[in-house]
């Protein structure tokens, strides 16, 4: 009889675990449990405001990545010169007033160095417009979870969609790609040799070899050399 | 030492179908944050021209916890307001904490059927509720658009780990 206690126990204490688990799943199995980029992620001690994205190819995937942009190239950011705020939505604030929401794009001029997929003008200086960027009181930054700003001065991928007007657009996950890091440094003394070897450059040359296209209406660019 | 084996071959027996049923069980993604007010609602403003999609997966989410999101009215203020916009790039849908809002992209979603437009409305509306992405296809919390949208497991555990924090 003395066991039968312990077995008792034993069952009650695994019984009621286990109903925890299959309630709470993420808060008494920790491992079970995921969160997002944190919304007080900061860079540069501004605050970071992750927006939450549905996408209608797998943006893991480079083949679909490049087989859903118009223009894949390499290029140097030059400058920073500005914020577009798009698409603008009346919303209500704290108090139940009603005020504008926008989208912040950064706006950048680069300098294309190597075309992977698409002909853009090559050195020279053409706009484009990220999603994402510093919010109209410079308090917060809104980008892409799983995104990231580009900076001035560095060397990097990029997946950009011709718009309607011919301007090119670079967004969401994915969408920008780092350099591997001695490339970063050898782009500095403006040797590009590098890039002939750059591991990212690689896999996405091989992603346009196998791109998967989808269906879609496509634009062509002002700054594409069949426009000059 | 005999008397020792019954019990511990039970608590073994337990441990083994413990372990069998765990796996069985969803995983919870949760954002940290969400759009849903003190009173424990989200009530959407605003308009979108997939209207039908959207009002269908307001219902999908409610049939799994009755009366949550709800529309706005005068004594309901919204907590988020929906719109449309068209933009050429790879995304559908986006939820912005910061703004309140979810916007459907006209570009991406004017293609697509029934079942990936409801699919889209209601992974963004997911968001709003706290609900992270899943990495997992099968899940109407799939990054990537499909033709899920009833709430799998996984979209359930986080739903409820959600609540939890509300």
């Amino acid at each position: 009889m003395k066991f039968n206690k312990y077995i008792l126990g034993s069952i009650l204490l695994i019984g009621l675990f286990a109903a925890a688990v299959i309630a709470f799943p993420g808060i008494v199995n920790p491992e079970n449990a995921s969160s997002g980029e944190t919304q007080s992620a900061m860079i540069d001690g501004i605050r970071v405001n992750y927006l939450q994205n549905s996408y209608v190819i797998d943006v893991e995937n480079p083949a679909e990545l490049v087989g859903d942009a118009d223009y894949v190239f390499v290029a140097e950011i030059e400058k920073l010169t500005g914020t577009a705020y798009r698409f603008p939505v009346m919303i209500l604030d704290e108090d139940g007033k009603e005020i504008e929401a926008t989208t912040p794009f950064t706006e950048y001029q680069v300098s294309v160095i190597q075309n992977i997929k698409g002909d853009l003008v090559l050195n020279q200086t053409i706009p484009l417009q990220k999603k994402g960027g510093i919010s109209k009181d410079n308090k917060t930054y809104t980008i892409p979870a799983g995104d990231f700003l580009p900076k001035e001065g560095t060397v990097y991928i990029f997946l950009a969609y011709a718009q309607d007007d011919g301007s090119l657009v670079v967004s969401g996950r994915n969408s920008v790609i780092e350099l591997d890091k001695d490339t970063d440094s050898e782009m500095i003394q403006k040797n590009y040799d590098r890039l002939r070897s750059d591991s990212q450059i690689l896999t996405f040359q091989k992603a346009y070899e196998n791109q998967i296209l989808r269906d879609r209406e496509h634009s062509v660019s002002i700054y594409d050399v069949s426009k000059q | 030492m005999k008397h020792l084996i019954k019990p511990i071959a039970i608590l073994f027996m337990l441990s083994l179908l413990f372990s069998m049923i765990n796996p069985a069980l969803g995983t919870a993604y949760t954002l940290g944050w969400d759009l849903v007010d003190s009173g424990k609602h989200l009530d959407w403003g605003g308009s979108t021209k997939y209207q039908n999609d959207f009002n269908y997966s307001v219902n999908t989410w409610n049939n799994y916890k009755s009366g949550v999101i709800r529309k706005d009215s005068i004594i309901y203020l919204k907590d988020v307001t929906i719109s449309d916009i068209t933009l050429k790039n790879n995304d559908a849908g986006e939820t912005d904490g910061d703004n309140k809002t979810i916007k459907f992209n006209t570009f991406n979603i004017d293609p697509m059927n029934t079942t990936r437009r409801r699919n889209v409305c209601a992974h963004e509306l997911g968001h709003a509720l706290g609900l992270n992405e899943n990495p997992n296809t099968g899940n109407t919390m799939y990054y990537k658009s499909s033709d899920t949208y009833t709430l799998s497991r996984d979209d359930k555990d986080s739903y409820n780990a959600a609540v939890l924090n509300w």
